[in-house]
């Protein structure tokens, strides 16, 4: 058995972060039925418009087999794990699926700092992020806090 | 009286109402749940977390962060140790406020609608969450998890009728620390 390729993140510093400054993008696809299986033997939803682009056409008259929101979801929490690196932490994370995702698809996760400050000598970020398809819909729209180190830890309440 | 002259509460079928009723009667009571799916597909809820699950789960999501797969270098980071994903939490439990019987009524074993019983619905999904994480899991913890239904109303969508029902997840681990909370939306489809 081949061993799994890991990836060790690189940390990211307070310091070194703006408001407006853009998280690296995460690119997920192209989708397809067995993304979907796979997700489904793992968390359990087996629904078959999930796997089965027959029965999305016939029975819930879908283009194809649909993602399951969750793994969406899910991606779009990676793009904050990818990017905070070994010392931050995500604190918060919201998200709302706006669009269907189907077979053959290619998912973009984005995000941009909107908020920057420090709270009981923790460095926080609030970010908004979003997933994009190939054709630019909209399909999740999300937020998060992260905790960071800093470079230089701060005094206790001085804001930089 | 045409179908688009008839307000939402008189295109509901009498076992929609049955079901918003059965919602209703359910907000604030807590309850511990089975994940909705276990009936169908045992999820392993109320074992302790294994780490080959935790890199299971994050190798279906392309997921390769070095902190959920390598135990020399998680140690250096600020956990001090292997974690799992922050959302794992959905591999656990997908934080539908719903009792696992109600799934059971809805779907057959094979995630299938159960049209006899409910010829209208049309499905059910996730339709938004917020999370608050407080400590990290690590293999071998033991997760309790505790849920409750907050809120459930109605809305006329484009194609169906919808059901919100709204609740929230607590996760402590086996030392008592509160893991993450979460704030989960789910919608049921009715055509």
């Amino acid at each position: 058995m081949s061993e799994i390729q890991t990836i060790k993140m690189e940390q990211l510093f307070f310091d070194d972060v703006k408001v407006g400054s853009e998280i690296p993008p995460l690119t997920k696809g192209p989708y397809t039925v067995i993304t979907m299986a796979k997700f489904a033997a793992m968390q359990g939803d087996f629904y078959p418009s999930h796997y089965d682009n027959k029965w999305a056409m016939e029975v819930d008259r879908l283009p194809g087999a649909i993602a399951h929101g969750t793994q969406i979801t899910s991606y779009l929490s990676q793009l904050f794990t990818d990017w905070i690196g070994p010392n931050g932490a995500l604190k918060k994370f919201a998200s709302q699926v706006r669009a269907q995702t189907f077979v053959g698809d290619t998912i973009t996760m984005k995000g941009r700092v909107t908020k920057k400050y420090i709270k009981d000598s923790e460095n926080y970020l609030e970010c908004e992020v979003w997933g994009e398809k190939q054709d630019g819909t909209m399909v999740i729209q999300g937020s998060g806090t992260v905790a960071l180190p800093a470079r230089l830890q701060p005094q206790s309440g001085r804001i930089s | 009286m045409a179908e688009k002259d008839m307000t939402l509460e008189e295109k509901m079928a009498p076992e929609e109402r049955e079901l918003y009723e059965e919602f209703k009667k359910r907000i604030g009571l807590e309850f511990v749940p089975q994940h909705p799916h276990d009936m169908f597909f045992p999820n392993g809820t109320d074992e302790p977390v294994h780490w080959s699950r935790i890199k299971r789960w994050a190798t279906v999501n392309g997921d390769f962060n070095a902190l959920w797969f390598d135990e020399e270098y998680a140690k250096q980071s600020r956990w001090g140790g292997i974690i799992a994903p922050p959302l794992y939490l959905l591999a656990m439990d997908d934080g539908v406020s719903v009792p696992a019987d109600f799934t059971g009524a809805i779907y057959s074993p094979d995630c299938v609608v159960n049209r006899e019983k409910y010829p209208t619905f049309r499905g059910s999904m996730q339709a938004n969450c917020e999370w608050e994480f407080f400590e990290p899991i690590r293999p071998g913890d033991k997760i309790d998890t505790r849920k409750q239904c907050s809120d459930v109303f109605w809305k006329q969508g484009k194609r169906f009728r919808l059901l919100f029902v709204s609740g929230e997840t607590t996760y402590t681990n086996q030392n008592g620390q509160l893991v993450a909370r979460g704030h989960i939306g789910a919608v049921y489809m009715f055509k």
